[in-house]
């Protein structure tokens, strides 16, 4: 199955080097922080991954395959390191659930007095492939789960294991022709259906489907033309949750709220530095933080 | 600061992929040899012996009970009085309990190619313990973590015996009537090389001794210099905790002070400062902490005897 989905992704990226279209493009992303966030067992109520040993990595690679119609994937990894009761950690890094999707960028263009505005939307679907277990530890679960607090639960379709996600999402942007800055915001809205119980135990309620809707939204600044920098505010809600707690450890709530400064810069015309500090506000994952680094390469 | 500059050494140990806290997971074959529930192990069968070690580990002050069970027609291999081996089907429980309610029973079984180890953690109605191999943060109401079945060789495989309590210098004192100690082993015709049934007292007066033991008992499995190949809580350095049968003439003659005394002890300076010995017992900052695992307290009873030892020491 793992295969299978690298092989049609491997295609789909050949195929996009002589595609007609909006160019194509590559990011690489890692995440790595600290992170405490509800997991869903009786014993372990709770998984922690302190100081540096909370990680997450996403790779992204699209391409045009027409005018306006913008593929590709996303490949996520968990190699977050697991505390453990006593003290110690396990270092059982997962695979998350790849994802395929399809993109126009350009859905709407519209002018609202001299502000443009320009929104692109996107679905995707992602493939259950997510590592799990082994049941007698659930370290791949914990280690999945960490990953995705990190990320503020904005990528819940890529760290839940077990589920086939269908995602929905809108990412426009408002701005003044020639000025300096920009409104960025976006919504989520990921559907996460349950095909297996990712090893979970009996105890676990574990739910047919989990939605978890994130917003997004944003100012950004051009400091000059090779950085800028931006602020943003992002809520991600379980409405409700793939799998819900099954004992209060004081982290209870849907809503997380978090807050992202970003220094972004460019290094070519084509290929982009990003730096971001992500820390929770408010919420289930509260005591959670990152510093991430990317780099992102476009051709349009 | 200090979690400061444990943040800087953790992210450089971390960068370098040298980060001596992590331990393998469990291994799931291992496990599937231990039964689901407590009352499946044996605890309550024949041949079962309770025992108490000299010396105690803390842990956050529960109360604790052992057993020890041999297969029949079997003994410890006790060539190596420092480090028993014992045979394949050996089983050891410990009891953890809190106002007298049991938290916790933890089985440590020897099995083909070395050991298998979980516990089981009590039902609300006290009826029996289910094999938790996750572990249990905050178990029965109480802050008492029981560790997951991966963190067990993380103390226990400091030494070629797994069994810590189980040895020569552990059970070298009078037991209870319903307990064996080492006499009690030897007269069972337990132990392949008996040594003498007085045992093996350790030296000093009674701060020495308390002292002493304590070190060997908390921190000596895993300083110590003939611990097994593993990355996992390898201490990486020379000292040495676990008292030898061999080198209990004197204080000074132990392990303890060899390696210890000048080093991480300054004599007659019982302070964090000096003494970086009482700077770690005495914290439990992340990181910075010992023991590093296993309890989320000072033992401040403990802490006492460490400072008035050093204190008198010349």
């Amino acid at each position: 199955m793992k295969r299978a989905a690298a092989a049609l992704v491997l295609l789909l990226l050949c195929a996009g080097r002589d595609a007609r279209g909006d160019g194509f493009g590559a990011s690489a992303e890692m995440r790595i922080g600290a992170a405490t966030a509800p997991f869903f067992t009786e014993p372990i109520a709770e998984v922690e991954s302190e100081l540096t040993q909370a990680r997450s990595m996403i790779l992204v690679a699209w391409f045009g395959i027409r005018p306006r119609v913008i593929v590709g994937g996303r490949w996520p990894a968990a190699p977050s390191l697991v505390k453990q009761p006593a003290g110690s950690y396990v270092d059982e890094k997962a695979f998350a659930s790849p994802e395929l999707f399809v993109e126009d960028p350009a859905a709407l263009r519209a002018s609202l007095g001299d502000l443009a505005v320009r929104a692109g939307v996107r679905f995707a679907v992602g493939l259950p492939l997510a590592q799990h277990g082994p049941s007698a530890t659930l370290a791949r679960n914990q280690t999945l789960a960490i990953s995705d607090a990190l990320d503020g639960w904005r990528n819940p379709e890529l760290y839940t294991p077990g589920v086939l996600p269908f995602t929905l999402s809108a990412r426009g942007q408002l701005a003044r022709p020639g000025s300096r800055w920009r409104v960025d915001a976006a919504l989520e809205l990921p559907v996460l259906v349950r095909v297996h119980d990712a090893s979970l135990p009996h105890e676990a309620r574990t739910r047919a489907v989990g939605f978890v809707p994130h917003a997004e939204i944003g100012g950004a600044l051009a400091l000059a033309r090779w950085v800028s920098v931006e602020l943003s505010s992002h809520v991600a809600v379980h409405a409700p949750a793939p799998v819900a707690p099954v004992r209060d450890v004081g982290r209870s709530g849907a809503a997380h709220l978090g807050i992202e400064p970003r220094v972004t810069f460019a290094l070519t015309p084509r290929l982009e530095l990003v730096t971001s500090y992500t820390a929770a506000i408010a919420g289930p994952l509260r005591d959670t933080y990152s510093f991430a680094i990317g780099l992102a390469y476009r051709r349009e | 600061m200090r979690i400061a500059a444990s943040g800087a050494a953790l992210l450089l140990a971390t960068a370098c992929g040298d980060y001596f806290m992590v331990c393998p997971p469990a291994d799931e074959a291992a496990l599937e040899a231990l039964p689901a529930r407590l009352s499946q192990t044996g605890l309550d069968g024949d041949g079962v012996l309770a025992y108490r070690p000299s010396f105690e580990l803390w842990s956050d002050g529960a109360t604790k009970r052992r057993w020890l069970w041999l297969p029949p027609d079997t003994t410890i291999d006790t060539r190596d009085m420092d480090d028993w081996q014992f045979p394949i089907g050996t089983r050891v429980w410990k009891e953890f309990s809190r106002g007298g309610v049991p938290i916790e029973t933890r089985l440590i079984q020897r099995i083909e190619g070395g050991w298998a180890a979980q516990a089981y953690v009590w039902t609300a109605d006290g009826a029996d313990a289910v094999a938790t191999p996750t572990g249990y943060v905050d178990a029965g109401g109480t802050t008492h973590d029981v560790p997951g079945a991966g963190e067990c060789a993380a103390c226990h495989g400091g030494r070629g015996s797994f069994l810590l309590g189980v040895s020569a210098v552990q059970l070298s004192h009078a037991a209870e009537e319903d307990e064996v100690d080492l006499a009690g082993l030897v007269a069972r015709g337990l132990l392949s090389e008996p040594p003498d049934p007085s045992g093996f007292a350790v030296p000093g007066d009674d701060t020495e001794r308390a002292a002493l033991g304590y070190l060997h008992a908390n921190c000596g499995h895993c300083h110590n210099q003939v611990r097994p190949s593993s990355d996992c809580f390898d201490p990486r350095n020379d000292l040495d905790f676990w008292l030898q049968v061999g080198r209990l003439d004197a204080p000074a003659d132990t392990p303890t002070y060899a390696t210890a005394v000048g080093t991480v002890i300054a004599p007659g300076e019982p302070g964090p400062v000096f003494s970086k010995l009482i700077d770690r017992a005495g914290s439990r900052t992340i990181f910075y902490r010992m023991p590093p695992l296993g309890a989320e307290e000072v033992d401040q009873a403990a802490l006492a005897i460490l400072r008035r030892w050093i204190a008198e020491m010349e």
